[in-house]
């Protein structure tokens, strides 16, 4: 019964966070909102047992990304906000759709829960094998590939962040190493012939 | 009782959430990189609940790389945004319609 | 040996005139004129040479195919000559002119920047001819027949910055063009019938196609053969210049008049004459088919001589006198006398040259003056001039002892004796033809040599000696052509290899013994009376009362108009049909080529896609936020479909 209470205060709280993200018109307040929503979700996913995935949730996306997006929103100062309405003029047609894409969607998963098991049918797992272990040891055997591929995909968003947003500097004095080992003795010195003057 | 149905009607509704705020702000693409982000997460949800009913872990290392991929996304969107406001001086996806002719 | 010789004859014309049109302009007059005078002039000794090799072996007829050029099926078109005692006379004629006409030009286009083109023109021409001349199947008949439509309309506008030119070569093509349709529809005709273009195949199975009824309505029909020879006289209608279709050859006037020569009097005009006498196994099944013939060379023969004693232009007459004496070519195949027809068209060829080339000679002597009315009294100052002219002028009109006496004493004799449909009046029309002729060809000689002599003409003197020679070379021939020949051509069995025709007795109605008898007995008949007479009238009225026929000009107004309008023909021709067709065509491409194709099907395609694709750049606004709704959109549908499957599955 406290399971139900969780859930359903926990996902009111999901859906209104997330159209506060849309609605907001300061987007500042918009992060805030999504904030609140990867908070919220990050309870829900205590819920369903993925402790692990949960407080990472709620640590790189909370802790980093969205840091990263109130820092953009604060640099690039944006946060005033504009007189015009913040819907254009396609906003009624595209709610009207999304609710018709929600509809849509509850009627397939209704159609298909006769094929999903039932959640009294749920065995509880063994409590001395935290959610972290588990996922630690599928995740250095059966994934390791996709681990490492995880992390170089991780390093190329660090190298492409960095050249996209570099602007190298004018009149920098460097010193460019490869011309200076490259350095040829003999194009540093010309020999001049002077004739002797009479 | 909480079933499957309810985490996946719930993961449904964010979802839809998302679309809709991608299509109807006229704001700036901050908020559309937001409403990927809710996007994800709806995604994730499913993966979630999925796991956790049948038993598989195999939903959570999904999510798991999910959450990776999505932080480097978010780095690269956000860089391109920059650079974006760099030479444009806007991110205002009403007058970024370069795409046109 | 005969078939290289012949190859030979026929392959040096070409191999001058294309020597002379591609080194004559670097290499001089001289070159120019040596190759081609001394490769007609093998042409010349060559076809002499197969002519006398044919006289002495009688029966002898050559007919080879060169090679296969096309096989189409069971179909075979080859390149083939025929050599037989028609094709070696016709050779040694056209030879012989063009030499002559080659000589000749070396004076007369001495001073023209187009000389090696004229030269390898007329080469060329020659070659044409000849090849027209010694064909053995309808292909290569085809091939020479336009071959020498493209060299005259590329020599009568020879001198093409004269508007007047241009338009004669391009009028000459154009109604040659309509002759040579009906000459190909014939072909064809005869082609679909018969299965081959070979002559003798043909012939052979020419009765086969007499048989063959051709329908022109449900009712209305008309035998194979007798359509197919009509349609081939209407070919030979062009090129021979017969009545509907002469209208080119006074206008062929404007080029050169060497060229004038050789088109009148060997090559071009006698083309059609020469088909009718090749075709005779075919013509002489049809005997509608004859009368059509008949009736059109005689209505041409006495309405274009009317015509000469109306005009100014020296050419002219004797343009016009050419088409009266193809009229009566062609009114002597009509009666079955092909013997005699090809005979008038050998002497004709001499005469008809000498005259050319002696007016060419007056003009060249009088700086380029073709108006007789400038002329008169010449006589004194070109002697040699004057005599030759006077020696054609003899020879056309048939005075006895003559060589054109003898063709169209013959002729005549034919036409009197005819029992084809029609005869009468063609008797009437050539016998009226003979006093038109001298009338007209003696008003020329008048007005021109006699008379008083104008003052500007006091200097005038006689031209070079390359001008002079072919015309006493022509004069011999003129006069002497006919006393060993109209024996053995027209009377005996020289052509019976290769023309059809009844006996002599049958057709003529007399019996020869030798020329001088047959001189005397043509005496005994109108024609010799009527030709004098004309001189007599020709004489009372240019020389003695020069007044006359400005009188008879003036009261008989109309009658003259008519006849300086050439029987407006060429109104005709021009204002109504020509507009007629011109405006047909101009409605059709307005209408089907611009409005249609160009517009609606070409242009409007191109349009469609444009506008498309405008409507489709609507969609194209740029906005993300436009691009995630059509995604949303899809998807929306993409997940209904999933749905309709399930339900559908599930039910």
């Amino acid at each position: 019964m406290i399971k139900e209470l969780i859930f359903y205060s926990f996902s009111s709280v999901l859906i209104c966070s997330s159209l506060a993200v849309v609605l907001f018109r300061n987007p500042v307040y918009s992060a805030v909102s999504l904030i609140l929503s990867f908070i919220t979700s990050g309870f829900l996913w205590l819920l369903l047992e993925a402790e692990f995935l949960a407080i990472v949730l709620i640590l790189v996306y909370v802790g980093a990304v969205m840091v990263l997006f109130l820092f953009v929103i604060m640099m690039l100062n944006i946060n005033k906000e504009t007189e015009k309405s913040s819907f254009n003029s396609v906003a009624p047609f595209a709610v009207f759709i999304g609710l018709i894409i929600v509809a849509e969607l509850i009627t397939i998963i209704w159609i298909n829960s006769s094929q999903f098991s039932t959640s009294s049918t749920v065995i509880q797992q063994s409590s001395q094998m935290g959610n972290t272990l588990l996922l630690g040891t599928e995740l250095f055997t059966n994934y390791i590939l996709d681990f490492e591929i995880a992390g170089f995909i991780l390093l190329l968003a660090i190298i492409v962040a960095i050249s996209l947003t570099l602007r190298p500097r004018k009149n920098l004095k460097t010193q460019v190493a490869s011309e200076q080992i490259n350095v040829d003795p003999k194009k540093r010195m010309k020999l001049v012939d002077l004739k002797e003057t009479k | 009782m909480l079933t499957l149905q309810s985490y996946l009607t719930l993961g449904a509704i964010i979802f839809s959430i998302g679309v809709i705020g991608i299509v109807i702000n006229r704001k700036n693409i901050i908020i559309i990189m937001m409403c990927t982000e809710l996007l994800l997460i709806a995604v994730n949800f499913n993966f979630i609940a999925f796991s956790y009913f049948n038993q598989d872990l195999a939903g959570q290392i999904f999510v798991f790389f999910i959450l990776t991929v999505a932080a480097a996304e978010a780095a690269i969107g956000l860089a391109i945004l920059v650079a974006l406001y760099r030479n444009k001086k806007t991110i205002d996806v009403q007058e970024l319609n370069s795409l046109r002719n | 040996m005969l078939y290289q010789l012949s190859v030979l004859a026929l392959v040096v014309p070409l191999i001058g005139g294309i020597l002379a049109g591609f080194l004559g302009k670097t290499t001089g007059k001289t070159f120019t004129n040596t190759v081609t005078i001394f490769s007609v002039l093998a042409s010349f000794l060559i076809s002499s040479y197969i002519l006398y090799t044919i006289l002495n072996q009688p029966d002898l007829i050559f007919n080879q195919n060169i090679y296969r050029w096309l096989e189409i099926g069971s179909y075979s078109f080859n390149i083939g000559l025929l050599i037989d005692n028609l094709t070696a006379s016709m050779m040694v004629v056209v030879t012989f002119i063009s030499l002559m006409v080659h000589i000749y030009s070396i004076g007369y286009m001495h001073d023209d920047p187009g000389y090696h083109r004229f030269f390898s023109y007329i080469s060329l021409f020659t070659f044409a001819m000849l090849s027209l001349v010694m064909a053995n199947n309808f292909l290569q008949l085809f091939f020479g027949w336009e071959a020498v439509g493209v060299m005259s309309y590329l020599l009568i506008g020879f001198w093409f910055t004269k508007e007047s030119a241009i338009k004669a070569n391009f009028k000459a093509f154009i109604i040659n063009r309509v002759g040579d349709m009906f000459l190909l529809l014939g072909i064809a005709l005869l082609f679909s019938l018969s299965g081959s273009l070979d002559y003798s195949t043909v012939f052979s199975s020419g009765p086969m196609i007499n048989n063959q009824l051709f329908f022109i309505t449900e009712n209305l029909s008309v035998s194979a053969l007798t359509l197919a020879c009509i349609l081939l006289f209407g070919g030979a209608m062009g090129k021979s210049a017969q009545m509907p279709l002469h209208v080119w050859l006074p206008d062929s006037m404007e080029g050169p008049t060497p060229i004038s020569a050789l088109i009148h009097a060997a090559t071009m005009v006698t083309a059609g004459v020469f088909m009718l006498a090749r075709m005779s196994p075919l013509f002489e099944l049809s005997e509608s088919a004859l009368s059509f013939v008949l009736i059109i060379g005689s209505i041409t023969a006495i309405t274009t001589g009317l015509l000469g004693l109306v005009q100014f232009d020296i050419k002219r007459v004797i343009a016009y006198s050419t088409l009266s004496q193809l009229g009566y070519m062609v009114v002597a195949a009509g009666v079955s006398a092909y013997s005699a027809s090809l005979f008038h068209l050998m002497t004709h060829a001499f005469f008809k040259a000498l005259l050319f080339l002696a007016a060419g000679s007056v003009i060249v002597a009088l700086h380029h003056e073709q108006d007789i009315r400038n002329m008169g009294g010449l006589r004194k100052r070109l002697p040699v001039t004057y005599t030759t002219s006077l020696i054609g002028t003899l020879a056309l009109i048939g005075f006895p002892g003559f060589s054109g006496f003898f063709s169209k004493d013959a002729l005549i004799e034919a036409v009197a004796h005819s029992t084809v449909y029609a005869h009468e009046f063609a008797y009437y029309c050539v016998l009226i033809g003979v006093f038109v002729t001298s009338l007209y060809s003696f008003r020329l000689l008048f007005i021109v040599f006699h008379g008083p002599l104008s003052e500007h003409n006091n200097n005038v003197q006689e031209p070079q000696l390359s001008i002079v020679l072919p015309l006493i070379l022509l004069s011999i021939p003129s006069v002497f052509v006919a006393w060993p020949t109209v024996g053995p051509m027209v009377f005996d069995s020289f052509f019976s290899n290769s023309i059809v025709q009844p006996t002599s007795i049958e057709l003529f109605g007399y019996e020869f013994t030798d020329s001088l008898h047959f001189l005397t007995h043509a005496l005994s008949g109108p024609v010799t009376y009527i030709a004098i007479s004309g001189i007599g009238v020709a004489y009372l009225f240019y020389i003695k009362q020069p007044e006359i026929p400005n009188k008879l000009a003036l009261t008989f107004k109309p009658i003259y108009k008519l006849l300086r309008e050439k029987y407006y023909f060429d109104y005709l021709y021009e204002n109504i049909l020509a507009k007629f067709f011109s405006s047909l065509g101009n409605s059709l491409w307005n209408l089907g080529d611009i409005k249609f194709i160009d517009n609606y099907i070409v242009n409007g395609t191109a349009r469609k896609i444009e506008s498309l694709s405008n409507k489709a750049q609507l969609l194209q606004s740029g906005y993300i936020y436009h691009y995630a709704l059509m995604m949303m959109l899809g998807l929306s549908v993409f997940l209904g479909w999933v749905i309709i499957n399930k339900i559908g599955m599930a039910s």
